[in-house]
């Protein structure tokens, strides 16, 4: 019961997914590597899922910050975009990856700030906006970085570097899967537990879900549902921002046309599989890492199993979930609706 | 008890409202004084939860002013009303059914202990006056757990009892 209320999910998923990922991953181990099965192997592939899925959170509690209050958040990949590229640029041109940081997420939140006034104020079709924030940022991106970058050689920028947590690291499976990462992943093991808090134990999140729930209610109860969904937009753009960081700032140097692949959208399924719920998406990340984890893990290991065909498993499980596998999806009430009081 | 060479502490002068197509408040005036308990009469239609609607700042008037103790106002949102001292009890429930009846209750008026609300409190509270005045209400339950009808008359409250 105690996972359901703080998940919203039914408490037997877990068992579940474990179950069938071991049976499939059993199963693979049998016929093609034994070597697969091993301790070390899985601690190896379990420490990928954990990295892999960090936009994945980010991206998730930006959706979190934005639907409950009340506006349709289908724009994360857009904004991880735009802030992977400005990221890199940042960096390009200043040689220090905290400002860069602060120029991925000043990014995603200058998208976000652009996706509330279509939806807020000009009462745009939700949808229709955040599919203009994705399509824009396709554009924006690929012609500044070919503007900018196409020719440049010499550039010369960084990835945060690993961390180990001192002694904390150095703990048997533990250490390596959750104490040995980069900065931006610690933060995403961290930030939904803070999420969760913020969401369920402050004042600002009950008037969130006040507002995406019954946004007239909250309005005669004194709250502004403007400001409030402004706030939550502008601050769910900054944290997709964080998200694409990781592909500029964590995982690789430089920045690629197209980079996120549809991880924004995965971090959106991530988010209905855990019910709009920060502790629930979390989980749903991390499932979704390890989906992603595990195509190279079978190629390190020499598994000869055709990789396209693995690599489709986070996008299979997306259609999944998103078909509504985990259990009647229940949105905030008010989602897409903008409010309007005459 | 009411001394009619005071002066009103709520005047509405002149309120007119149009809706497209229709005329919901003509030119209305009423003076309320204070420790007067007035009652709008009048059938389906008649534009008075229009009128209150204008008064605690949902609607914005087309013409018209309000005046409260001597001094115009111009109500621009409920916050407003609720500064001013101006309650509402809705006619239909303006509750939120997916929080629990401490979170519906202190929702725009929260209390906290550091960053963080204090639900504890507020359901101590509750219960308190729940015992006081009879009432069979779970301050922790959800509202949409709660037996409509049953459970609910005594959150009609709200306005009054915070």
């Amino acid at each position: 019961m105690r996972v359901r209320e703080l998940t919203g999910l039914r408490p037997w998923i877990f068992p579940l997914c474990l179950l069938l990922g071991s049976l499939f991953f059993g199963a693979v181990a049998a016929y093609k590597a034994p070597n697969l099965f091993s301790g070390p192997v899985i601690v190896a592939m379990l420490a990928v899922s954990v990295s892999r899925a960090t936009p994945l959170v980010y991206g998730s509690l930006s959706g979190i910050f934005c639907e409950r209050s009340g506006v349709t958040q289908i724009a994360i990949e857009g904004m991880m975009l735009t802030a992977a590229f400005f990221a890199f640029a940042v960096q390009v041109a200043t040689h220090n990856i905290f400002i860069a940081l602060g120029g991925a997420m000043l990014a995603g939140a200058l998208m976000g700030a652009f996706h509330a006034v279509l939806s807020i104020t000009f009462q745009v079709n939700q949808i229709i906006s955040g599919t203009v924030v994705n399509i824009l940022s396709i554009g924006l991106t690929g012609y500044l970085n070919r503007q900018l970058f196409l020719f440049d050689q010499a550039i010369d920028v960084t990835v945060f570097p690993q961390l180990p947590v001192p002694v904390l690291a150095d703990l048997p499976w533990l250490g390596r899967i959750l104490f040995s990462h980069q900065p931006l992943t610690y933060v995403a093991l961290l930030l939904p537990l803070m999420a969760h808090v913020w969401l369920f134990h402050t004042t600002w999140g009950l008037r969130t879900r006040a507002v995406g729930e019954h946004p007239l209610a909250a309005d005669t109860a004194g709250i502004n549902v403007y400001s409030i969904r402004y706030l939550n937009v502008i601050v769910g753009g900054a944290l997709a921002g964080l998200g694409g960081a990781y592909f500029t700032l964590e995982s690789i140097p430089t920045f690629q046309p197209l980079m996120t692949n549809g991880r924004g959208f995965i971090a959106l399924a991530a988010m209905i599989f855990g019910k709009w719920t920060p502790l629930g998406a979390w989980g749903g990340a991390l499932l979704f890492g390890v989906a992603e984890a595990l195509p190279v893990t079978l190629q390190i290991q020499g598994v000869t199993v055709n990789y396209f065909l693995v690599g489709l498993l986070p996008y299979v499980l997306t259609i999944i979930v998103l078909a509504g596998a985990v259990g009647r999806a229940s949105p905030p009430a008010a989602i897409g609706l903008p409010y309007d009081r005459r | 008890m009411i001394d009619a060479s005071a002066h009103p502490l709520l005047q509405l002068r002149g309120i007119t409202k149009r809706f497209p197509g229709v005329i919901a408040n003509d030119n209305v005036s009423l003076d309320l004084f204070s420790g007067e308990i007035l009652a709008l009469l009048g059938e389906n239609g008649a534009g008075k939860t229009t009128l209150m609607n204008i008064l605690y700042g949902l609607y914005m008037a087309d013409e018209g002013e309000a005046v409260l103790k001597g001094v115009p106002v111009r109500i621009h949102n409920p916050r407003q009303a609720i500064d001013l001292g101006i309650a509402m009890v809705h006619q239909h429930f303006m509750l939120i059914p997916t929080l629990t009846v401490a979170e519906n209750i202190i929702l725009g008026d929260e209390r906290t202990r550091g960053p963080l609300l204090d639900i504890q409190g507020a359901e101590q509270e509750i219960s308190e006056l729940a015992r006081q005045y009879g009432l069979q209400i779970d301050p922790h339950a959800r509202l949409q757990d709660l037996q409509s009808g049953g459970d609910w008359p005594g959150l009609r409250a709200r306005g009054s009892a915070f």
